[in-house]
């Protein structure tokens, strides 16, 4: 096998400037290896696209990185922090937010109810406010209620608010998984196939959306897409997987030209 | 047409307190997604709680405080031993730990405060009083305001906050729940320490009225019409299908009842649950659901 690829940015190991750091991730599931020895670092306001054939182990590293999938060996760090016992819950407590490639939605909630949701951990009254309607937990309200709005806005949903979310289309059930993502003002985006099943329209829509939130609040995003078209303009970085090994890891432009990558999507010149 | 009233009127009052002991599984439906079968089990333990520190010298609200905590530090034990390992398993699993729940509540009851039939008096007279020329029962008025006060304080509390979003959630996807770092333990124990609180009210008011005995589990299986008719996530909806099958079942048995024969209020509530089931099987504000195919 070819050594693998890796061109990084020039990058200085201050822990402060990574987002995400995983080491030597080693992952299988019955004998069958889907992660093997993963190393691979998210900088800070990064926007890093995950590739790699199906079955490559893309799902199961983001699985890993959000705590859905405990690691059989190595170590995750959120912001420079090992976290032991990574666990869904920690991960999105320090920031860093997922959406799901199936969609993780609320059903027969409707799509205002779903965003705020995100907004559910960041409850400043205690509940006897919320009880006696008191100022403090009507100020709560408000601003929950304004970011959640402002995030729906950012993707075009502010007509849909008052909708039950399992009545929209796909791509607009997409759409708000991302909004309910945006409104926890999460450091770190991880997105499964965020424009999977979606139309030229909505998929450009998407793509400005995680622009936005990249650029103004500079949350680091990781994606995974198959839309390389699409992955090529918008990441900064690309990393492909190819039977739970890191194949390459460098610029779009170069990444692409690699002959092990081209080699593992078409399963040609070997 | 006075005694049709009164007979209405007094019909929907009692039928509050049917209403009282779903409200409890509705919480509980709302978190967990599954029929708590333990419900009676808990207003029966409640109750044999309650009564029991009483007798033995307990002042009232003491006694209330010290069964409620007992109740909330089953919900905690419950989340850890019970729904914890099960978490992701199907909801028949999920339903027959509940069944089983229900065994352990009243043996734990039987050891702890034995067999005995007791005596509950709330200070809450059942004699009936005249209310713009309807005679009406003092104690039904008592529990539909004692009934009204809970809601308003379930509402408040589960309704558009963010304990309310985070139990919705919860009940909808615990998966996607877990992702957006709400804790599922914790508003698991929530949810199941306030059916223990409505479980405790409703375990007070029925033990007062017919006596706080074993057969006090039983009334699942009036709250079970009324569930499928109001729906199981909704308490406004469980309340209103309170109201209408205890004045439904009351003016059955007396103006039915001379034509098909007496002993119709056993049934009525059954028979009327089976007709929504057919026409609206997600109740009176049932919360729809959709799947794309």
């Amino acid at each position: 096998m070819n050594a693998p690829l890796i061109i990084q940015p020039i990058r200085d190991d201050d822990p402060s400037r990574t987002a995400i750091t995983l080491h030597a991730i080693t992952l299988s599931f019955g004998g069958l290896d889907v992660l093997s020895d993963v190393e691979l670092t998210v900088q800070r306001g990064e926007i890093v696209g995950l590739i790699g054939p199906n079955g490559a182990g893309k799902s199961s590293l983001l699985n890993v990185m959000s705590g859905f999938y405990r690691a059989d060996s190595g170590t995750v760090r959120i912001a420079g922090e090992p976290v032991t016992r990574v666990t869904p819950q920690r991960v999105a407590r320090s920031g860093v937010v997922r959406t799901f490639q199936n969609l993780g939605l609320f059903a027969g909630m409707t799509v205002l109810d779903n965003v705020l949701t995100g907004r559910a951990l960041q409850v400043r009254a205690a509940w006897p406010h919320y009880l006696l309607r008191l100022p403090a937990a009507r100020a709560d309200e408000r601003r929950n209620r304004a970011l959640a709005f402002e995030a729906l806005e950012s993707l075009d949903l502010q007509d849909h608010a008052g909708t039950l979310v399992s009545a929209l289309p796909y791509g607009a059930q997409k759409r708000v998984e991302l909004a309910r993502a945006i409104a926890m003002e999460p450091s770190t985006l991880l997105l499964d196939e965020p424009l999977a099943g979606m139309n030229a329209h909505e998929k450009a829509e998407m793509v400005s959306a995680i622009r936005a939130v990249n650029g103004g609040r500079g949350t680091s995003v990781v994606l995974i897409e198959h839309d390389i078209g699409i992955v090529m303009k918008l990441a900064d970085r690309l990393i492909v997987l190819d039977r739970g090994r890191v194949i390459a890891d460098g610029p779009p432009a170069i990444v692409a030209a690699d002959s092990a990558v081209i080699a593992a999507y078409l399963g040609t010149r070997h | 047409m006075q005694f049709f009233l009164e007979v209405l009127i007094g019909g929907a009052l009692a039928g509050i307190m049917y209403a009282l002991v779903a409200i409890g599984f509705v919480l509980i439906y709302r978190a967990s997604g599954v029929f708590n079968f333990a419900q009676g089990s808990m207003i029966l333990f409640a109750a044999l709680t309650f009564v029991n520190l009483v007798e033995r010298g307990v002042p009232f609200w003491l006694a209330f405080a010290a069964t409620l905590l007992i109740l909330i530090a089953s919900a905690f034990l419950i989340e850890r031993l019970v729904l914890r390992p099960l978490t992701n398993r199907s909801v028949i699993t999920l339903f027959m730990a509940t069944l089983g729940l229900s065994y352990i509540f009243e043996g734990l009851a039987q050891i702890a405060w034995g067999t005995q039939v007791h005596a509950l008096d709330l200070g809450i007279s059942d004699e009936p009083v005249a209310i713009a020329g309807l005679s009406l029962s003092s104690f039904d008025i008592a529990a539909t305001a004692i009934a009204g006060g809970l809601v308003i304080v379930l509402a408040l509390l589960t309704g558009r906050t963010s304990l309310g979003l985070s139990l919705r959630a919860v009940a909808a996807d615990p998966l996607a729940a877990l992702s957006i770092g709400i804790r599922l333990d914790r508003v698991t124990v929530i949810a199941w320490s306030l059916a223990g609180f409505v479980a405790l009210v409703a375990g007070l008011m029925w033990g007062a009225r017919s006596g706080v005995q074993f057969s006090l589990s039983l009334i699942v299986l009036k709250a079970l019409p009324v569930l499928i008719i109001g729906g199981f996530t909704s308490i406004g909806g469980v309340i209103v299908a309170g109201i209408l099958v205890g004045a439904g079942e009351k003016l059955a048995e007396i103006y039915l009842g001379a034509i098909i024969g007496n002993g119709i209020e056993n049934w009525f509530a059954y028979a009327f649950a089976l007709v929504f089931l057919m026409a609206r099987p997600t109740g009176l504000f049932g919360q729809r659901s959709w799947a794309r195919i």
